[in-house]
């Protein structure tokens, strides 16, 4: 390595890292957050020899911010101090349990929600279905501009996001309603889920619901909206038995995924039951839920 | 001179030497060894699973900087083998799995080492592989070994043809009679198995040199004279040519019973003059793994009315992968464990060892017992279903007792089993074997029995006595976690010249200074190389109290060793202090040393009723009895275990503490293989779980605390009577888990690992 | 690229490539090889350092990114005289096997009894999720775990 040749920046302001990662170099430049994803490219087989322009010092990336019009999280905060700062917030309670029970702790001390956004070849996040339950959306930061987009459309064009551009925060709603966030495993914890349901649910004061957002994660390449089913039980009651009949009667609007971990048609079986766990706990106080 | 001390002195909770060293980071595994000055060697390996080698060259990759040597199968003419010489260390012409070595490269780095890898220029024509069982024994399947018939027999007997690498058989009595007799009911089933991984946490690892012409070879072994003698074999050296020595093991489980990556690095330190490094990553330990082998059994048993088993018929389908390997020997230990659990009229078994294109598989913690053990619980409990009697009924009436014979004819000793069932159905009465818990899951219970053995055989051992009255005892022992050399061996070598364990220096493993050894597996380490320390520990004595008689005006009978100190029996403070009598032993005789060995007769066998067989009989088995209860989930297929209890055959417990350590993780390491460890092969012959990603151990928050008895006093030829008891605990975790399971669902669990998936599958059968 | 850290206690300059991992770092630059190479991914702990004082798969960090940082490896962690109380129970109950993952349990367990101090079992799981042992069972390290515990010791409490 050439005294020249830098390979590793550590900028201080969004406007420094972007001029790094955008600047035309003798290696492909990436944005490095926690690294848990980054690290590993070299087990998946991918080029290492890039040059990381870490995110870590970025002061304006770690901030958790209330406003009035709901909440913004920078992209750098991890899973576990996302876990804590909604530690007691029952609107949030499915991201928080997305963030408090993902990985392993020492993971959810590195791991970054901006990390789990962007992963783009990973399967089985817990976050990023947690966030489409809770009409996220991002902000993204370009040399040539800033733009927000939903999840959904964040996820649709990830693959081919331009390298230069940083996810710089998350923007929540005011939640309006329940969440609850449910995830199958092979052990008692610590692999990556196989399939994962997470759900806003906003009633009426009849009971029948008024907004309903179920996103899935681990079951498709790319974690989805679940519209079918959502249609289904848009003006109904908040049923966790009936919400498990419908999701078995639509479980033909996916296409499920043969993994090495499971295959599809197992993630299918396993999606009315992580359904129906979802929605008992959305009507259950947060301390008394289910520890799956 | 007979060993007249008493054997309870050996007995205690000895607390492990090393632990202090690896709780601190401080122990340097052979992983751990390399420093700057070392070369970094990385295998080239194939890519394909069955292929022609049409162009190999290396010089691309000579040519780099910073590279010191490349070798290929050029260096490397030999073949090995276990039962047959088939296995050469790199593909020549011909490349028979996936991952399989085509070159090796020792580099300044590894990051270099990997670049000129990637510099050689392999080109392969791909040829149609065989992946599984079913294609290799189809009528015209391609020959994995097309020169099979060329190959150096090394043990005679055995017929051997296609892809079939290895038939052992067993046929004690008639079982065509029997089971043509009118008054028995005949019970069948088919059993599949998938492999597993033992995952040492250190992969395997070595380090070689090569100095005044002699190879030393720093290697994580538990078989440093099989290394030996391989290496030598495949470079075609004498072995004297060849020293072993053994860092401390980060867990073998049997992977490391094998040579593997010592003869790669050999080859490059003579090339390179320099000391070479070879470590697995975690990718190729996960891909070329020597795993406990995927395997099919057919049983099928004649019942007569009174529930007695008239005859038996099994037949058992070894993946041995691309080379014989272990599974040629293990190809014996079928007929052991399908026919040494239960009382048989006759006994018909037939297995073979069958060649594919995919990794080659080895010995892993109670080997083919495990699944063996597996198929005959669940099939016993189908006899039990078949005919009506109640599984623990037959179990206690048809469990091998005294007297009774075993798969090839040796009489059995004593009765074990059967207490031993009792033991456990004294402390937890079955209530029930099925039914449903209050949160909705399905409960079972089962209990089971196994037979395994301890694999004796050749170790010897000095001691020498110094002249601080501290013992050294040199073997080729090697400690890999399990505790044997830390504790067993010093409690029984103190025992024997009356000093404290901490007095007895055990000296790592060294094929220039310890006899030779079969190594460390096979639960034969307390007892064999205990043995031999025993046997050189009478020769001490003896020297010793000769002496020490002189000196004490008395005759030598009349002495006992006991503290530190030489004492007329009966009068503690009569004698004088050990050192004192080595003082005098050093003006007079000389220093004193003794040496032993060890091997085990033989057990007879019955002549005639076994073909291909490596050994005739077994000379100690040991019996577990495990009894557990499980809660399954009807939509996901997961169990969880509610509770697991082992009774335990183990000779005499020196170190209870220790054993229960064993016990432990040998059943969790079972509750693995059973339940979660899944090891698939993709149409690419490559083994797809390449990490932790996907092959998934027991977690913390997977197991529970196993509850343990252990049962003392069966025979044994073992060293104040003692069994080997690190290896056998695992033996029956999967059939327990596998009847519970069964009794829970209802249905006929045939498969493992028993995946939440596959139960899922089982119960949602054609729904699915 | 220079960086500038703490390396159990004492001021480091490392001036390698800042992509390596500090785990790489650790084993080859400064020899240190108590923190171990297993998975390379995150998932067993067995290269598990403490980094400002939090339990970290040292697999995973650029060291680039330790500019300043506090880092402590097992090898900075109790001393000859006096292992620290993790250490010492381990020996006490005799958990110890092939030793491999007990630098990283060492790193993880010590850390979260700072934070639990009277811990139930599930929690001893739950903080063990990211450390694999192969060996043992886990269930005598939890035991050995729970005799730390300051809370009034239960009489079936399980015996060293
Ligand atoms: C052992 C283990 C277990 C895991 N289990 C789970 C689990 O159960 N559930 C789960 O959800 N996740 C799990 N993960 C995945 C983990 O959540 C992701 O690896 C993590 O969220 C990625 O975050 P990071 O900050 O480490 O990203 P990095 O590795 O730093 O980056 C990941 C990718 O995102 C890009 N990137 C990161 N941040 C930005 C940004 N702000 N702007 C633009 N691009 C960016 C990087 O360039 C890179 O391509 C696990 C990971 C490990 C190692
Ligand atoms: S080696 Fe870092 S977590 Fe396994
Ligand atoms: S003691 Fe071997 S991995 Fe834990």
């Amino acid at each position: 390595m050439a005294q020249t040749d830098v390979v590793f920046h550590q900028p201080e302001t969004i406007e420094a890292a972007l001029s790094v990662l955008s600047a035309s170099a003798a290696r492909p430049a990436i944005a490095v957050a926690g690294g848990t994803w980054v690290m590993r490219a070299g087990l998946r087989g991918e080029d290492t020899d890039k040059t990381f322009v870490s995110l870590a010092k970025i002061a304006a990336l770690r901030s958790i911010e209330r406003a009035d019009d709901g909440l913004r999280i920078g992209a750098m905060v991890t899973h576990a101090d996302l876990a804590s700062a909604l530690d007691d917030d029952p609107a949030y309670a499915g991201l928080h349990r997305a963030c408090a029970i993902s990985a392993n702790p020492a993971i959810r001390r590195r791991a970054t929600i901006g990390g789990n956004l962007c992963s783009d070849a990973f399967m089985a996040p817990d976050l990023v279905p947690a966030l489409m339950a809770l009409g996220a959306t991002v902000n993204l930061h370009a040399p040539t501009g800033e733009r927000r987009v939903s999840v959904a459309d964040f996820l649709d064009g990830r693959a081919t996001r331009p390298a230069s551009e940083i996810l710089t925060h998350i923007h929540l709603p005011p939640p309006r309603g329940a969440t609850a966030h449910a995830r199958a495993l092979l052990r008692q914890a610590g692999e990556y889920p196989v399939a994962v349901v997470s759900v806003l649910a906003h009633c009426r004061t009849d009971g029948t619901c008024q907004t309903l957002r179920i996103a899935l994660s681990a079951v498709e390449p790319a974690p989805r909206r679940w519209d079918a089913l959502e249609n289904a039980l848009l003006g109904r009651r908040l049923d966790p038995v009936a919400a498990r009949d419908a999701a078995q009667a639509h479980l033909k609007a996916l296409h499920p995924r043969d993994g090495v971990d499971a295959a599809g048609w197992y993630r299918a079986r396993l999606l009315p039951q992580l359904v129906e766990r979802a929605f008992a706990d959305l009507t259950r106080p947060t301390a008394q839920r289910d520890p799956q | 001179m007979k060993n007249a001390h008493d054997p309870s002195l050996a007995v205690m909770d000895l607390p492990r030497r090393d632990a202090r060293d690896k709780l601190r980071g401080r122990t340097r595994y052979t992983v751990d060894q390399a420093g700057p000055e070392v070369l970094h060697a990385v295998l080239l390996r194939a890519t394909v699973a069955s292929a022609r080698i049409t162009r190999l060259d290396v010089t691309p990759a000579l040519a780099m900087e910073g590279v010191h040597a490349v070798a290929t199968h050029l260096d490397a003419p030999g073949l090995h083998g276990i039962g047959i010489a088939d296995h050469p260390i790199f593909a020549s012409d011909i490349v028979r799995y996936h991952g399989e070595p085509v070159a090796v490269i020792a580099a300044e780095t590894l990051a270099l080492a990997r670049r000129a890898a990637r510099a050689v220029i392999v080109d392969y024509e791909t040829l149609p592989p065989v992946l599984t069982l079913q294609a290799a024994l189809a009528p015209d399947a391609p020959l994995v070994h097309p020169g099979w018939e060329n190959y150096d027999v090394l043990h005679p007997g055995a017929a051997r043809g296609g892809n079939v690498a290895w038939e052992a058989r067993v046929d004690r009595g008639d079982t065509d009679a029997a089971f043509a007799r009118k008054d028995v009911t005949i019970v069948e089933g088919s059993y599949d198995v998938g492999r597993q991984n033992h995952v040492p946490f250190e992969p395997r690892a070595v380090i070689a040199s090569y100095e005044d012409g002699r190879f030393h070879i720093q290697t994580s072994t538990q078989a440093p004279w099989t290394v030996k003698h391989v290496v030598a074999t495949v470079l075609q050296v004498p072995e004297f040519a060849v020293r072993v020595t053994v860092p401390a093991v980060g867990g073998g489980f049997g992977l490391k019973f094998d040579c593997s990556l010592e003869p790669y690095a050999a080859i490059l330190a003579r090339k390179s003059g320099r000391s070479v490094s070879l470590v697995n990553s975690r990718r190729e330990e996960m891909m070329t793994c020597l795993c406990r082998e995927n395997a099919e059994i057919r049983i099928r048993s004649a019942i007569d009315a009174e529930g007695a088993i008239v005859a038996r018929e099994a037949t058992v389908l070894m993946d041995c992968g691309a080379y014989g390997g272990e599974q040629v020997f293990l190809t014996t230990m079928t007929a052991h464990t399908l026919a040494g659990n239960y009382r048989l009229g006759a006994a018909k078994i037939l297995t073979r060892a069958v060649y594919t294109n995919t990794p080659p598989n080895g010995a892993f913690r109670a080997c083919n017992g495990v699944y063996n053990t597996f198929a005959l619980e669940r099939h016993t409990d189908e006899i039990c279903a078949a005919i009506g009697m109640d599984p623990f009924a037959f179990r206690r009436r048809n469990v091998i007792g005294d007297g009774d014979i075993g798969a090839t004819g040796q009489t059995f000793q004593g009765d074990v089993l059967r207490p031993m069932l009792d033991r456990m159905i004294d402390k937890y009465p079955v209530e029930r074997r099925s039914g449903r818990l209050p949160d909705g899951r399905l409960y079972g219970r089962a209990t089971t029995v196994g037979t395994w053995f301890i694999f004796v055989g050749p170790s010897a051992a000095t001691v020498n006595l110094n002249a601080d009255g501290s013992a050294t005892l040199v073997t080729a022992g090697v400690e890999i976690g399990s505790g044997t050399m830390m504790q067993s061996l010093p409690q029984i070598v103190a025992a024997n010249l009356g000093i404290h364990p901490d007095a007895v220096i055990v000296k790592t493993a060294d094929t220039d200074a310890a006899g030779r050894d079969l190594g460390v597996g096979g639960g034969r380490t307390t007892v064999s190389i205990g043995a031999a320390s025993e046997a050189a520990c009478a020769e001490v004595r003896e020297k010793l109290l000769t002496v020490a008689a002189r000196l004490l005006q008395t005759s030598a009978t009349a002495l006992v060793l006991t503290n530190g100190r030489v004492e007329i029996a009966g009068k503690p403070g009569s004698g004088m202090a050990l050192k004192a009598v080595i003082a005098e032993a050093e003006l007079t005789t000389g220093p004193i040393a003794g040496s032993g060995a060890f091997t085990a007769a033989g057990t007879t066998a019955m002549p005639g009723c076994a073909t291909g067989h490596f050994i005739d009989a077994i000379d100690i088995p040991v019996f577990a009895v495990h009894d557990c209860e499980v809660a399954v989930d009807e939509t996901s297929g997961r169990c969880e275990i509610l509770s697991y209890r082992v009774v335990q055959d183990v000779g005499r417990a020196l170190n209870r503490r220790a054993i229960h350590g064993q016990i432990q993780g040998g059943v969790v390491q079972g509750i693995g293989y059973a339940l979660t460890e899944e090891v698939t092969i993709g149409a690419d012959g490559a083994i797809e779980q390449t990490g932790f990603d996907t092959y998934h151990v027991p977690l913390a928050g997977d197991v529970l605390p196993v509850d343990f008895d252990l049962y003392e006093g069966a025979p044994s030829l073992g060293p104040l009577g003692t069994k080997g008891a690190g290896e056998v605990p695992i033996l029956n975790v999967a059939a327990t888990l596998a009847c519970a399971i069964a009794n829970a669902t209802g249905k006929p669990v045939a498969s493992l690992p028993m995946t939440p998936e596959r139960v899922a599958a089982l119960i949602a059968g054609d729904a699915r | 690229m220079t960086v500038s850290f703490t390396l159990n206690g004492r001021a480091r300059t490392y001036a390698g490539d800042p992509r390596s991992s500090l785990l790489e770092v650790l084993r080859e630059t400064y020899r240190l090889t108590g923190a171990k190479d297993v998975c390379g991914e995150g998932f067993c702990g067995a290269c598990m350092v403490q980094i400002d004082g939090m339990p970290t798969t040292a697999c995973l960090v650029p060291v680039g990114t330790l500019e300043g940082a506090d880092v402590r490896s097992i090898e900075g962690v109790g001393t000859e005289e006096q292992l620290n109380p993790v250490q010492q129970a381990s020996i006490d109950f005799d958990v110890v096997q092939c030793g491999m993952c007990f630098p990283g349990m060492v790193m993880t367990l010590t850390h979260f009894l700072q934070d639990n101090p009277q811990p139930t079992r599930e929690d001893v799981k739950s903080a063990l999720t990211g450390n694999i042992c192969r060996c043992t069972g886990y269930e005598r390290i939890i035991d050995a775990v729970m005799s730390l515990s300051l809370a009034p010791k239960p009489l079936t409490e399980a015996q060293p």
